[in-house]
C-alpha cells in the first residue's frame, strides 16, 4: 500500500511560489481545468448523440436534465445528505481509531508486533467482503453500512499514523529528553506533531476510500443514499439517473477532498512544511 | 588542579555481548568550565563517549558521574548539539524552538522570550525568530542549535561534530564565534570532531582517542595557545603537525582494518 508519504496528491501545489509568475502559473491550472472538463463534455454529448446513441448511454444533456428532475423530486438531497453522513460519521470514527490504534502501535513496539498479523491481514479485505457477514450480523440497517465505512477508513490511517511515529528521527526525541522531558511530554511535544502530516495524509486517502465503499455498501443493504439511487435506477432503467449520480459522487468527492486540503493548509500548514 | 568536574572509569561499551566493544577501559576527566576536544579518526568510538555522558546510552562496566553524581540517563544539565538538524522542530518558529527546553521547564512565556532573544542575538540570529528551520541555511540552523542549548542553565555542552555539514567557510565562522560564545559564557564542553584545525581553535584540551574496536584515549594534548586564535601562524602550524602525527597513525590503523 501506498501512501505513507505526507507530500502525496498535492499537485495543486504548483502555484505556491510568489510574485507575478505563480499568477500567471494559476491561470494557466485554471483554462487548462476548464478546457479540459468542458472538452470531456463535449466529447460526451457528440458521442452518445452522434456516435452510440443508445438509451444505454445517454447524452450529457439528458444526464443533466434527470439531475434536475430528480433533484426537483426532493429525493436527490434526501440521498445526498444521507450517503454524506454515513461518510462523515463513519469517517470520523474510522479516523478517531485509526490514529488512536495507530500512535500506539507505533509507541509500543510490543503492540505493534502483537497486533502486526491482524493489521497486515483485514487491510488485504476488501470491505466490500464484509457486506455479507456485515448483514448477517447487523442486519440490513444504518449499522451495516456504517460498519463498512469505518473499516475502509480505518487500516490506512492506521498504517500512516503507525509509519509516522516510527519514523520520528531519533535525534529528536534525544533532544528532548536531555532538556528533561518526561515520556508524556515527548508524545505531545515531539511525537504528536510529527506524526500529524502522515496523520492528514492517512485521513484524506482514508476519506476516498469511505466514498469508495460507501456506495457499495448502500446498494446491497439499503434503502437510501447515492448507491441505492444508482441501483434502483438499474431496475427501472433509468439509465440518466444512473449518470446523474454518478456525477454528482464524483463531484461530491472532489469537493470533500478540497475542502480536506484547504482546511488542512490553513490550520496545519506549520505541520506540513518541511517537517 | 581541581577535583574532576566529570569523569569517566573504566568505562567499556557494547553495543551487544556478541559484538566487539566499542569502547575498552576508557578513562577520561574533565575540569568544569574547560573546552575540550575529541579527536580521532571515524568508526572510532567518539560519538559513542558522548552518548554515554548524555546518558542516551549506558556503559556495560564502569561509571561515569557529574560532580561526583553518577549519570544514569539524559538530564537538563547536559544540553546536546546534534550534527544534523533533526532535532530542530519543524513545525516551530526559530524562537520557539530555542525557548523548547524552556518551555518543558515550565518558565513563564514572557521570561522565555526574553532569554531567548538574548541567545538569539548572541548566535547572530537577530531578526530570525519567526522563520522556520527549512527556511534557514545549514549554518544558521546550527546557530539555532547552539542558542536552544545557551538558554538553559545547563553546565555542560556536548558537540557532536556541529560543523560538519556547513561549508567550510561558514565552518571557519561558526568556529570563531563558537570561541567567543564560550569565553563569555564559560560552559564546560564536550565537543567531538575529525577536523584536527577545529580542534585546535576551540579546545583547551586535545585527546586523541585510539583507532576502534576497543577504543579508548590515546593521548591527551594541552592547547595553551593564547585566544582568539589564528589559523595562520607558527604556533598553530606546530600543534597541527604535532596532532596529525598522532591522529594519522589511528587513521591508517583504521584504513588497514578496514580494508584486509
Amino acid at each position: 500500500m501506498s501512501g505513507v508519504s505526507p507530500s502525496v496528491a498535492s499537485s495543486s501545489l504548483a502555484g505556491v511560489g510568489g510574485g507575478r509568475r505563480a499568477l500567471a502559473d494559476r491561470q494557466t491550472v485554471l483554462v487548462l481545468s476548464l478546457v479540459s472538463i468542458l472538452g470531456a463534455l463535449v466529447l460526451w454529448q457528440i458521442t452518445s448523440t452522434l456516435v452510440y446513441r443508445s438509451i444505454l448511454f445517454p447524452s450529457f444533456i439528458k444526464t443533466a436534465g434527470a439531475l434536475v428532475a430528480t433533484a426537483r423530486e426532493g429525493l436527490l438531497l434526501r440521498d445526498i445528505s444521507a450517503t454524506l453522513s454515513r461518510v462523515l460519521i463513519g469517517f470520523l470514527v474510522g479516523s478517531v481509531g485509526g490514529v488512536t490504534l495507530g500512535l500506539l502501535m507505533g509507541s509500543v513496539p510490543l503492540v505493534r508486533t502483537f497486533f502486526d498479523p491482524y493489521l497486515n491481514f483485514f487491510r488485504f479485505v476488501t470491505p466490500i467482503a464484509w457486506i455479507a457477514p456485515a448483514t448477517i450480523w447487523f442486519g440490513v440497517g444504518e449499522t451495516s453500512r456504517l460498519f463498512l465505512v469505518v473499516y475502509a477508513t480505518i487500516f490506512i490511517i492506521l498504517v500512516n499514523t503507525m509509519a509516522g511515529v516510527t519514523r520520528i528521527h531519533r535525534d529528536r526525541v534525544r533532544m528532548a529528553r536531555a532538556f528533561g522531558a518526561r515520556s508524556w511530554q515527548v508524545f505531545v511535544y515531539i511525537t504528536l506533531p510529527a506524526t500529524l502530516p502522515f496523520i492528514l495524509t492517512g485521513m484524506r486517502i482514508g476519506m476516498g476510500n469511505s466514498f469508495m465503499t460507501v456506495i457499495g455498501a448502500e446498494m446491497l443493504a439499503g434503502n437510501n443514499g447515492l448507491g441505492y439511487l444508482i441501483y434502483s435506477s438499474r431496475i427501472y432503467f433509468k439509465s440518466d439517473v444512473m449518470f446523474a449520480t454518478i456525477l454528482i459522487l464524483g463531484i461530491l468527492g472532489f469537493f470533500a477532498d478540497r475542502v480536506f486540503d484547504v482546511a488542512q493548509r490553513r490550520f496545519f500548514w506549520r505541520y506540513r512544511a518541511g517537517h | 588542579m581541581s577535583a574532576p568536574y566529570i569523569s569517566f572509569r573504566d568505562v567499556c561499551f557494547t553495543y551487544n555481548e556478541r559484538a566487539a566493544e566499542v569502547l575498552s577501559n576508557l578513562n577520561l576527566e574533565l575540569k568544569r568550565g574547560e573546552f575540550f576536544l575529541l579527536l580521532g579518526p571515524s568508526g572510532c568510538g567518539k560519538t559513542t563517549v558522548l552518548n554515554l555522558l548524555a546518558g542516551f546510552e549506558q556503559p556495560t562496566v564502569g561509571q561515569i558521574a557529574v560532580g561526583g553524581t553518577p549519570v544514569t540517563g539524559p538530564g537538563p544539565d547536559r544540553i546536546v548539539i546534534f550534527q544534523g538538524d533533526d532535532s530542530l522542530l519543524g513545525w516551530l518558529s526559530t524562537m520557539e524552538n530555542v525557548e523548547f527546553g524552556l518551555m518543558l521547564a515550565g518558565m513563564g512565556r514572557r521570561e522565555r522570550r526574553a532569554r531567548a532573544d538574548r541567545a538569539l542575538k548572541m548566535v547572530g540570529l537577530a531578526g530570525q525568530d519567526g522563520k522556520h528551520p527549512h527556511e534557514l541555511s545549514g549554518g544558521m540552523k546550527q546557530r539555532v542549535q547552539i542558542a536552544r542549548a545557551l538558554v538553559c542553565d545547563a553546565d555542560i555542552l556536548l558537540m557532536d561534530e556541529p560543523f560538519a555539514a556547513v561549508d567550510a567557510q561558514t565552518r571557519a565562522i561558526l568556529q570563531d564565534e563558537l570561541a567567543r560564545i564560550w569565553m563569555e559564557t564559560q560552559r564546560t564542553v564536550l565537543f567531538i570532531t575529525h577536523d584536527i584545525a577545529e580542534a585546535i581553535i576551540l579546545g583547551d584540551r586535545i585527546g586523541v582517542m585510539r583507532a576502534g574496536p576497543r577504543s579508548g584515549v590515546k593521548e591527551i594534548i594541552a592547547n595553551d595557545l593564547p585566544r582568539p586564535r589564528s589559523r595562520g601562524d607558527v604556533a598553530f602550524a606546530n600543534m597541527y603537525a604535532r596532532i596529525e602525527r598522532a591522529v594519522s597513525e589511528e587513521v591508517q590503523l583504521t584504513v588497514q582494518r578496514e580494508t584486509r
